[in-house]
């Protein structure tokens, strides 16, 4: 069918909407209802576009999911079969083809809003069998703006369906969806995610979305599709102006580009249908170049791999105390922080490794990657030895991911390899088998040949598979690091893969670690190592690649190198204590000095124990503070900026307590943003307070169901738990959790706040305490737990 | 506008409102330039009783926020006028709400409904500040609430002036969750806006926006003069509680 698709051109229908407003029917009704009260309007509508040319017609389905018909009395599967019988009956003597016609769900998904993926999942897969079973052709989804969402309605057609699926999504002048989808984060993920052709349509004219077709065809082979609107709605009448001639004329610099597939949108009708087709007869197909490239995205990055491409490695707990702490307590913040700061170092690609033992990988998978994804753009690179963990990810994943990984053991290559083909992704491949990491290069690059050949005869693209030679120890096997260097270059030159490398492996056990680490890393980089796996925040190992890329030419006129050295152009705006006070942790918590409040903690170190520094020095001077805050001397930002300078005094005290492997803690709590509400700063700052207090808080994030709340209070066996709300329709959920948690855990006390809270109300949903902001927080915990 | 004519507005989306619209627009990239007004509205958001009481330090931040929401924002606002439409039944009836309404009811012959957020992206800058740096964090958090009302308050001077043209005057704009306009008038207000192809804006379950920082309002259109431009804090159910009080309701 793509090949049909591709040399051939298709011609879709024009807008439905537009033809029913026509009708003068009543503006906000469910549309999706006319397919029962009038099915004769809607049958001629789809007969007049097959008049007028149209080779396959969208069922009137757009809005017919769960959720936008919740309100009406009719079923999502009542509503899609009385379609598709009309659209059947309208091709019926034909050659028109009926798609089944899914639009957006109509809520945000998570972390956007409050919709699951699982939720939006399954409101598809409604829509998906209800079509299947009334016998449509095709599956249509359209007018998408999260990448995310129209995941799950690909994953729902493809595993409750093998009908074709055509993909379109609308973008604006600048280039994104709403949510902030590239067109070419969509075409590479949906080309992996095995859909039959993608393209755009609705929010511009054919004119306005000539940019975007040709960004989405440099990034696909698949067929491409353009439905546009008859132009920009007209302020005085609300209509669209754009006549069907100029929209066919249009057409043509599209043509030119490769796209095969039209039709039309808002605004146009069977005129305009009409006059493509007219112009599609004096035209012929233009046949794209095929295009091979090696990628991963985000919803809105797309990375190619066209040079060396630092994937962060900072996000796993091995060795790391403070990351294991954190997966053991939830501390979702602290691993998404990591994050940040490598993608602000120059990571490209983020590697995800959240596996320890006692945790539920797979749930802790789930949360890190949404979140994550909602605070950086970088692909992320999924690490996993679990393939349920693995899965569980790879679902949830907007965009193209890397999964790392698979290697030359059968087994793996059994259980890992259906996962890429399946979820559309790049994989890393592992120079080792059964038995372990051989010492050649010849050996490991028949190894690389062996996972290459199983991805291949998989239907995995070549260019997806990426192949890490793998570093030992120059401590341990100095002679075999140039085996290392030779099997890159072999494996670059014999099977034209993309190489990646755990560069920090090498320098283990030897003094200068940075030294060798560096002068390795180069090395690899010259012998054609493509995706380097290190810590971006090292300078060292980030200006290595720095330089080689001017080196190499890829950096042009060394912009990037200049940009990122030049220190000229780089104000240092430094803020300086007053002489005199620069010994003084008080004065620097109170000023908001977060790098002197960190220096004169390391300095009170070398004097003082870790827990005295603590309770002596830090909170007092937060406790000095919060009395100004409450006396209305200082303003909450004042009172947070304090708070984070001592954060930075903690961090260094903290370390110390933590790797003499002792705990430091003044008690338990949760926090948690009550279910359905989605404003959390509040309970942020709560967080931030609490937290300099030496509580260690559990963070349940917000949208938290009660059941969740509970659970965590018994995996945690936490007696104080702060709950909040921002609006009035979400204090239900307020009184629910304290409700469900009371009733199991009776000795639990709750806090409670947010803006439409009072104190009576906090006692009548049965709250131990009301927390008017975060000091009196603090107050409360100091009474609870001391 | 008073609580007496939010209340028609209610019942005006069953009742009243010609469903299809006369005529609208969807504006992108509203123009937002940090100025003296926002700084202050974000310091009044962050609890400052009045802008002198700001440290330097709280200044430097306000201005940073204020530049990196200005630039970080993907803002797009719709409005569309619709007229109302009284069935003279409803005049005959004899309780006292309705009489009171019907009286307000002759000063509207409709209402422009709008909707305007600062897109996915400031979102997504504020939950990534949330994580590094809070207090930084409530303040882009009040520069982006300060953006978003600005936002509306251009759109809504903008709409005086064209409808000033047809001999028209609009009233204030009126948010649902204020006074008794109930928050669940949110889902059937974007819906009639056809806000969420037009501008990417939604609503949960619970009626909360989605983009967070956003608004929907509703705006009276009348022939006549309006004196009471002024939303009071008087009618507002949270005006017990609320720390943003204007001094005059106080």
């Amino acid at each position: 069918m793509i090949n049909s698709l591709l040399t051939k051109f298709t011609l879709l229908d024009g807008g439905m909407g537009t033809m029913l407003q026509k009708t003068n029917l009543p503006l906000g009704t469910c549309p999706e209802i006319l397919n029962l009260e009038h099915p004769g309007i809607i049958e001629n509508i789809h007969r007049e576009y097959i008049k007028a040319g149209s080779e396959i017609i969208y069922t009137n389905t757009f809005g017919a999911n769960g959720y936008k018909l919740s309100d009406t009395k009719f079923s999502v599967a009542e509503i899609i079969e009385a379609a598709v019988k009309i659209a059947q009956r309208a091709v019926a003597g034909s050659n028109a083809k009926v798609a089944l016609d899914i639009g957006p769900v109509g809520k945000l998904l998570e972390p956007n809003g409050c919709l699951s993926f699982e939720e939006a999942y399954f409101l598809f897969q409604e829509q998906v069998l209800a079509g299947r079973k009334a016998g449509v052709d095709l599956v249509i989804i359209e007018t998408m703006s999260d990448l995310l969402e129209v995941k799950a309605a690909v994953l729902a057609t493809r595993e409750n369906s093998d009908l074709p699926i055509f993909v379109t999504m609308s973008y604006g002048e600048n280039g994104r969806t709403f949510v902030g989808c590239s067109p070419a984060s969509m075409a590479i993920t949906l080309e992996g995610l095995g859909v039959t052709a993608l393209g755009v349509n609705c929010s511009l004219g054919p004119r306005g979305l000539l940019p975007i077709l040709e960004i989405i065809c440099r990034h696909t082979n698949l067929p491409v599709i353009v439905k546009a609107n008859a132009g920009l709605p007209n302020l005085a009448n609300n209509q669209y102006d754009m006549l069907p001639a100029e929209y066919a004329r249009q057409l043509f610099p599209i043509i030119d580009l490769g796209v095969t597939i039209f039709g039309g949108c808002c605004g146009t009708s069977p005129e305009y249908i009409k006059e493509i087709a007219a112009v599609l007869q004096t035209r012929r197909p233009v046949l794209r170049r095929k295009l091979s490239f090696s990628a991963v995205c985000s919803g809105g990055n797309a990375v190619i791999i066209d040079r060396p491409t630092i994937i962060g490695e900072r996000i796993n707990p091995t060795g790391k105390k403070l990351f294991k702490q954190a997966l053991q307590d939830h501390n979702i913040d602290y691993i998404l922080n990591q994050g940040i700061s490598q993608v602000e170092a120059g990571a490209r690609i983020l590697d995800v490794n959240v596996g320890l033992p006692g945790i539920d990988e797979a749930a802790m998978m789930r949360t890190v990657i949404t979140r994550l994804q909602s605070v950086v753009d970088a692909p992320l690179q999924i690490d996993s030895t679990d393939p349920k963990a693995l899965e569980a990810g790879l679902r949830i994943v907007n965009g193209k991911p890397l999964i790392n990984s698979v290697n030359g053991k059968d087994e793996s290559l059994r259980s890992v390899l259906p996962l890429v083909k399946k979820y559309g992704a790049a994989v890393l491949g592992l120079c080792l088998d059964e038995n372990g990491i051989p010492d050649k290069a010849e050996d490991r690059v028949n190894i690389a040949k062996k996972i290459l050949q199983v991805a291949l005869d998989m239907g995995i693209k070549r260019q997806d598979v990426f192949i890490d030679c793998l570093v030992l120890a120059a401590s341990v096997q100095q002679a075999e690091v140039v085996e290392t260097l030779k099997a890159i270059r072999r494996i670059k030159e014999e099977l034209n893969l993309k190489t990646v490398l755990g560069v920090s492996n090498i320098s283990f056990g030897l003094p200068n670690r940075e030294l060798l680490n560096q002068s390795f890393l180069t090395l690899a980089l010259g012998a054609g190592l493509d995706l380097p796996i290190l810590n971006p925040n090292i300078a060292a190992m980030s200006d290595a690649v720095a330089a080689f890329d001017v080196l190499l030419n890829h950096d042009v006129n060394s912009a990037s190198y200049v940009a990122k050295y030049n220190t000229a152009t780089v104000a240092t705006a430094k803020k300086t204590p007053p002489e005199g006070s620069s010994n003084d942790i008080f004065y620097a918590i109170s000023h908001g000095l977060g790098e002197e409040a960190a220096q004169c903690a390391r300095a009170l170190l070398e004097k003082y124990d870790p827990l005295d520094i603590v309770n002596e020095k830090l909170i007092p001077a937060l406790d000095e503070v919060g009395k100004s805050f409450e006396k209305g001397d200082i303003y909450l930002p004042q009172l947070l900026l304090a708070a984070t300078s001592a954060q930075c005094a903690f961090a260094v005290v903290q370390k110390v307590i933590v790797n003499s492997g002792e705990q430091l803690t003044k008690g338990k709590i949760i926090l948690a943003t009550v279910k359905g509400d989605i404003h959390d700063i509040g309970k942020n700052i709560v967080k931030v307070i609490l937290e300099n207090y030496g509580y260690t808080i559990y963070d349940l994030g917000r949208d938290v169901a009660p059941e969740k709340v509970l659970a965590a209070a018994i995996e945690y066996d936490v007696q104080l738990i702060g709950l909040s709300a921002l609006m009035t329709t979400t204090l239900g959920g307020m009184e629910e959790t304290i409700r469900l948690v009371k009733e199991k855990r009776k000795d639990t006390i709750f806090f409670v706040g947010g803006a439409v809270l009072t104190e009576d109300y906090a006692m009548k949903i049965g709250a131990d305490y009301y927390a008017q902001d975060a000091k009196q927080s603090v107050d409360i915990a100091k009474k609870v737990l001391g | 506008m008073d609580s007496v004519s939010s209340m028609l507005f209610t019942e005006a989306f069953g009742e009243f409102v010609k469903k299809t619209p006369r005529e609208g627009e969807v504006l992108k990239n509203l123009p937002l330039e940090p100025n003296k007004k926002l700084h202050a509205e974000a310091l009044r958001y962050m609890g400052y009783k009045n802008s002198a009481a700001a440290t330097p330090e709280i200044d430097l931040l306000v201005r940073k926020g204020l530049a990196e929401i200005c630039v970080t924002i993907d803002s797009r606002a719709v409005y569309r006028y619709f007229s109302l439409q009284i069935s003279p039944d409803y005049f005959a009836q004899k309780d006292s709400s309705r009489k009171r309404c019907s009286l307000m009811l002759h000063q509207y012959e409709g209402i422009i409904l709008m909707g305007a957020t600062l897109g996915v992206s400031a979102d997504r800058l504020l939950s990534r500040v949330q994580i590094r740096d809070m207090a930084y964090a409530l303040v882009l958090d009040s520069c982006a609430t300060a953006a978003i009302e600005s936002i509306c308050d251009d759109l809504q001077d903008n709409l005086k002036a064209i409808y000033a043209h047809q001999q028209r005057y609009l009233t204030n704009r009126y948010s649902p969750g204020y006074g008794n306009l109930a928050l669940s008038t949110q889902i059937q207000l974007l819906s009639m806006l056809d806000a969420e192809r037009k501008i990417g804006l939604h609503a949960t379950q619970n009626f909360l926006l989605t983009p967070s920082k956003s608004v929907t309002a509703i705006i009276g259109v009348s022939q006549f003069p309006q004196k009471n431009e002024y939303v009071s804090c008087d009618i507002c159910k949270m005006r017990s509680i609320c720390h943003f009080q204007r001094k005059e309701s106080l």
